[in-house]
């Protein structure tokens, strides 16, 4: 068995505040071998690699490295024996050059300085033995995502990495990319490294591993070969029971129907020139959620920031209710009908240090429900924030504790809560349970559906297809910026189907995609 | 809907490990380990540390006039600590209020020297002074506050570099238009009797301003906690992109605030001249930025905590200047020690941490 | 009149006098510099400078060698780097609040500490205090207009030029420099290739430091020959200027610093005519203030083009 490089036994992680992220995990790593580390968000994937990598340290367990238990105090060590790891958030200074942030950490030196010319030279070797296609005197700000992500790779390999991890490469490739990626990863094997592939992506997983671990609510469910494997046994490894994802049963039909949104020929160029968004165009009618899939980066987020009022509109026309409200604030925009659930909870969703009853209000305190000419009214945002909790089932001892001392899933609670508590006409759901408790998640989705069934409009954003083939009455696909697809029903629609659209394997044409709107 | 027993809002048991408490108990301890060096200090320079140290502490409850000067240095603190925790609370570090001090009080000198803006009521032309140098004041507190709110420049840098400057136009005002040459050298002309604040303390300094301190000290308290205006001021300065996403806008938001700090130092200024000096005859400038910044940390920028920060400070300060008459080695300067200390220790977010995650593992193991 | 006036801003002794004034200034920018760029902000650069200056003195006296204050004051400088940097790196305390807490601290301690040392307050003009000598610079001295700007100024004015070279070594040419910019760019992404982080900006605080208490020696060492009161004059904060100005590029920094510089060489020509003192005080500041406007209103259109 001399050819395993790295071996994980029994491994266990308790965080201090009594979450299980991994129990008893066992697994063995192959020299030369391309081994997928599959399962759902909030699995413990992302745990156990900073464990690997020596970002956190792991409560019981032990790790082999060729035969020899070791224990690495800090990434550096890691580093030293051989593991690189390239981030899902990349760990790269913008303002350096490609050389520069490939060395950093591990200089070539003549005498006491920096040899500018040996750093050029080495890693340009390094580009060109690896098949690379990048100018390392560039900036690394001046790259495309793909390219940063290569950059990312090039340090590992230059720290003479024999096992790399990658945590989600692909989430943020087009399929050319994750191609391209795929052929070097290939490469790589043949040339004796070991590529550590974490994803949820299984189409992608099962085309390129050679074993596939599972991994499911912190546990290990096994090692597979890849051509043993079906796409169906892997689902359910790595959902267990076929998991509820069907709320049709919570469906009812809105006794309102008119028209709630209306967006159209949105274009949106980035600083650089770049087009984000290209002729966008769909609407939403009150009582239906309107699902947005796609890829992460394909121009979800700047449809949202321009839909909001977070980035002022360049192009195109918005709707709510029949108003133009293209150029309008975020306040009146607000003031129009519009709510949202912002993706990042924490950066734009509350404010940490303060009560959850000051939180429930921040978009609605100057209503006269709340406040007067100048005084805010004290008891009415008190009652407010108990009714929330309660209807929320926000769990906290009172509604004057900081919203930074709950659970992420609470957190959430209480921004659905606000966002709901507006009695909007129109509701953008950002990622609305990324990162938190499946029992709170299946709660959001609940109240989703609820709003809708009140005539509330939904636009529903998220990278989680599960969440929008469960959510949705329509969908459209996002790819490079663009509308791909559009299904006015989702009776029949697969993920893979949508996975091809999201691609950009396939494409409708430009009839099919113009029934988005309503006219 | 679902499962309402669960999470029915229930009052919480005290322990010193809640927020509250906990912050108390921090401020407690940061004053003790101030005291405790203080106490160190004195024993290197003085002879007789024991009794200098008691003494320190105790002199200004010694007489009715010593505990007056608490109360009146308190007044000028408890000012520039509101005009500062107003900016902190709103995430803006802006000092101006050293320079908005020294020039409002100049405006106020201007109207307080001057005939023609007297109506001879005791109450109106102290009004008409200290309004007049809010107003001023706030003025000025806007030239940072557009470029902050307009262009997000560092307020900190514009902030001191305007004191300097205010200061340079203040003075040069003073001794070219408000000073009669010849005559008060460097001051200006003597304030109008009926412009200065009356002593409502028979036998101490203490003047009607230190009643205009509490009532700017609950009107910051109600306009932080109880108004729209503090409503966002509070959010926006917990978290400015949130704040944004709300759909709150800064602009105003930050002219408003610049504005009432302004207001507030000014106003500062003014009581302090008004009610404490016969004239104009400020050479330097009053150190005030710095110190209300100090205030309204120590204060965790909570108009009350500003109130007892400003009186603590003022204790310990007025306790050093009365010592310092009979003592050489003591100066009001030396309570600086204090004040480094206890802001250093409760802006240390790690301050006593360990204590506290040690108290919560223990009542965890408690429950189970 | 004016027209002589104009006529001395191109003089040699102008410039003479713009190195002279302009020396604080870039020990106060070199330490803002360091310090930022490592990630951690020094406030405090403006306190550093007044001890510097009162402990130089007041050591050189009770030595009665200006070498020993000079050595209390390099002593100085690295006990405020290792208060700054055990609040903010291992308290968490805000690095703002700690150099507004240092700033006042020196201010009001310095007074305390004159108290003890000479019974006044104001300056130490009773202690036998030494100042660091002038150098006259061998052959260079002799040069006509050359020798008369770069000859015969004090000490720490060479100590500064040379130490402004190596600074600009340290940060564009070794290893450590590197390190340094990536742990203040972004923590993260420095500790995942092994940097030590913690270790890297304690250093550069020290550095930083012991700059701006050279900053101080060198106004009451040399410049003049006693410490007192306020004698600093916002210069640290004008070096906090000069650098949120040069936005990471250090030769930025050092041209702003001297344009500084030669605000500061204005008024003191200025200062001989009968021009209001206290408001031609203000022209370098005044100077600071346009600087910064200029920069945040560059960065708003930059921004806003995006």
């Amino acid at each position: 068995m001399e050819d395993i490089i790295l071996k994980l036994e029994d491994i266990t992680k308790i965080y201090s505040n009594g979450t299980v992220a991994n129990k008893d995990i066992n697994i063995e790593f192959k020299k030369g071998e391309i081994h997928s580390i599959v399962g759902e968000n909030g699995a413990g994937k992302s745990t156990l690699m900073k464990i690997i990598f020596a970002i956190e340290k792991q409560t019981l367990g032990k790790i082999y490295h060729k035969g020899e238990e070791v224990h690495y105090q800090n990434s550096m060590e890691a580093i030293n024996h051989g593991i690189g790891m390239v981030h899902q958030h990349f760990m790269l200074i913008p303002s350096f050059t490609v050389a520069q942030n490939i060395v950093l950490g591990n200089e070539p030196t003549k005498g006491a300085f920096i040899d500018k010319n040996e750093a050029v030279r080495v890693t340009q070797e390094l580009v060109k033995k690896y098949n690379f296609d990048i100018d390392v005197t560039q900036k690394v700000a001046d790259l495309t995502v793909s390219a940063k992500q290569k950059v990312e790779i090039l340090k590992t390999l230059y720290r003479n990495a024999e096992i790399i991890i990658l945590d989600e490469p692909t989430a943020v490739l087009t399929p050319q990319e994750t191609d391209q990626l795929f052929e070097q990863l290939i490469k790589f094997k043949e040339m004796g490294h070991t590529i550590v592939f974490i994803s949820h992506k299984l189409n992608e997983v099962l085309q390129i591993s050679d074993r596939i671990s599972v991994i499911r609510k912190g546990v290990s469910k096994g090692t597979y070969d890849a051509k043993d494997i079906t796409i169906d046994k892997l689902t359910e490894l790595i959902i267990g029971r076929k998991l509820e994802t069907n709320y049709d049963g919570y469906r009812r039909d809105s006794e309102n129907h008119e028209l709630i949104l209306d967006v159209r020929n949105i274009d949106h160029k980035d600083g650089a020139g770049v087009e984000k968004l290209k002729n966008i165009n769909f609407s939403i009618k009150a009582g239906e959620i309107l699902g947005i899939a796609g890829v992460q980066g394909n121009g979800q987020e700047e449809l949202i920031k321009t839909l909001t009022g977070l980035m002022p509109i360049q192009n195109g026309k918005i709707s709510i209710c029949g108003n133009d409200v293209s150029n309008m604030s975020i306040s009146q925009k607000r003031k129009a009908g519009m709510s949202y659930i912002p993706e990042d909870r924490m950066v734009d969703g509350c404010a940490a240090k303060e009560s959850i009853q000051d939180n429930l209000i921040s978009t609605t305190y100057e209503r006269d429900k709340f406040s007067g000419k100048f005084f805010i009214k004290a008891k009415s945002i008190k009652n407010n924030a108990l009714e929330l909790i309660d209807r929320f089932s926000i769990k906290t001892m009172s509604e004057k504790e900081k919203v930074g001392a709950l659970s992420g899933g609470n957190i959430q609670k209480v921004v659905v809560a606000r966002e709901w508590s507006t009695d909007p006409k129109l509701m953008i759901a950002e990622q609305p349970t990324r990162g938190i408790d499946i029992g709170s998640a299946d709660y959001i989705h609940k109240e989703l559906i609820e709003m809708r069934n009140n005539g509330k409009g939904i636009l529903l954003v998220s990278a989680d297809l599960n969440e929008v083939l469960a959510l949705s009455d329509r969908l459209v696909v996002m790819e490079q910026g663009e509308i791909v697809a559009y299904f006015d029903s989702l009776k029949g629609v697969t993920e893979s189907e949508l996975g091809l659209y999201m691609l950009g394997v396939k494409r409708q044409s430009e009839e099919e995609i113009r029934r988005a709107c309503y006219d | 809907m679902t499962n309402k027993e669960e999470n029915v809002v229930t009052k919480r048991k005290f322990s010193w490990t809640n927020d509250g408490p906990f912050e108390f108990l921090r401020i407690v301890a940061s004053v003790l380990v101030a005291l405790v060096i203080t106490f160190i200090v004195l024993c290197f320079v003085a002879p007789e540390p024991v009794d200098t140290f008691i003494k320190l502490l105790t002199y200004p409850v010694k007489s009715k006039l010593y505990f007056g000067y608490v109360l009146v240095k308190m007044v000028p603190l408890c000012f520039a600590g509101l005009a500062t925790a107003l900016y902190f609370r709103t995430g803006l570090f802006n000092l101006s209020t050293e320079g908005v001090f020294y020039i409002s009080g100049v405006v106020c000198t201007y109207f307080a020297i001057n005939e023609t803006f007297m109506t001879g009521n005791g109450f109106l032309d102290s009004a008409i002074c200290i309004i007049a140098a809010g107003i001023f004041g706030g003025l000025i507190a806007l030239i940072p506050g557009y470029l902050k709110a307009k262009f997000n420049a560092d307020e900190m840098v514009i902030s001191l570099m305007l004191n300097n400057i205010l200061f340079g136009i203040g003075y040069w005002f003073v001794l070219n238009h408000l000073a009669i040459s010849g005559i008060t050298g460097t001051a200006s002309a003597d304030f109008i009797a009926s412009a200065k604040l009356s002593n409502i303390i028979p036998k101490t300094q203490v003047h009607s301003g230190i009643i205009l301190a509490l009532i700017m000290v609950i009107l910051v308290y109600i306009l932080m906690f109880k108004t729209k205006l503090g409503y966002s001021i509070r959010m926006t300065g917990s978290n400015k992109s949130f704040a944004r996403y709300s759909g709150m806008g800064a602009f105003g938001l930050f002219m408003a605030v610049h504005f009432l700090a302004g207001f507030i130092g000014g106003m500062g200024s003014s009581v302090e001249l008004l009610g404490l000096y016969r004239k104009f005859n400020w050479s330097t400038l009053p150190g005030l930025g710095f110190t209300g910044a100090l205030i309204a940390n120590i204060g965790k920028n909570h108009p009350l905590g500003v109130l007892l920060a400003s009186f603590g400070i003022s204790y310990l300060r007025a306790g050093a200047q009365l010592l310092a008459n009979s003592n050489p080695v003591i100066d009001i300067s030396m309570i600086s020690i204090v004040e480094v200390i206890v802001t250093l220790l409760i802006s240390s977010q790690y301050f006593l941490r360990k204590w506290r995650d040690k108290q919560l593992l223990k009542e965890e193991q408690k429950n189970g | 009149m004016a027209n002589n006036i104009l006529s001395s801003f191109f003089s040699a002794s102008f410039i003479f006098i713009v190195i002279r004034v302009g020396v604080p200034l870039l020990f106060a920018s070199m330490s803002a510099y360091v310090a930022s760029l490592a990630g951690i902000p020094n406030i405090a650069v403006e306190g550093i400078m007044i001890f510097g200056a009162l402990f130089g003195v007041y050591f050189s006296a009770l030595s009665g060698s200006a070498w020993v204050g000079l050595l209390v004051v390099i002593i100085v400088g690295l006990i405020m780097a290792l208060v700054i940097a055990f609040f903010s790196m291992k308290m968490k305390a805000d690095p703002i609040m700690i150099g507004i807490a240092l700033n006042l601290f020196a201010t009001d301690f310095s007074i305390w500490l004159l108290v003890l040392w000479t019974g006044t307050k104001g300056t130490t003009a009773t202690l036998p205090s030494k100042v660091l000598p002038t150098v006259n610079i061998p052959i260079i001295k002799d040069i006509p207009i050359l020798g008369e700007i770069i000859s015969g100024h004090y000490f720490l004015t060479y100590v500064c030029v040379v130490l402004a070279i190596l600074l600009y070594i340290l940060v564009y040419k070794t290893p450590f420099g590197l390190r340094m910019k990536a742990c203040g760019l972004d923590e993260h992404a420095a500790e995942s290739v092994g940097i030590k982080v913690e270790k890297v900006r304690l250093i550069a605080i020290i550095i930083s430091c012991i700059l701006a208490a050279l900053g101080g020696a060198y106004l009451s060492m040399g410049y003049m020959s006693i410490f007192s009161n306020n004698m600093t004059a916002s210069r640290g904060w004008t070096g906090i200027a000069a650098n949120a100005v040069g936005q990471g590029n250090f030769l930025v920094v050092i041209l702003t610093t001297v344009i500084f510089a030669f605000a500061q060489g204005i008024v003191n020509r200025l200062a001989l005519t009968d021009l209001p003192s206290d408001l031609v005080n203000t022209i370098p500041y005044i100077c600071v203030l346009l600087a910064m406007i200029f920069l945040s209103v560059q960065k708003y259109r930059k921004e806003k083009s995006k």
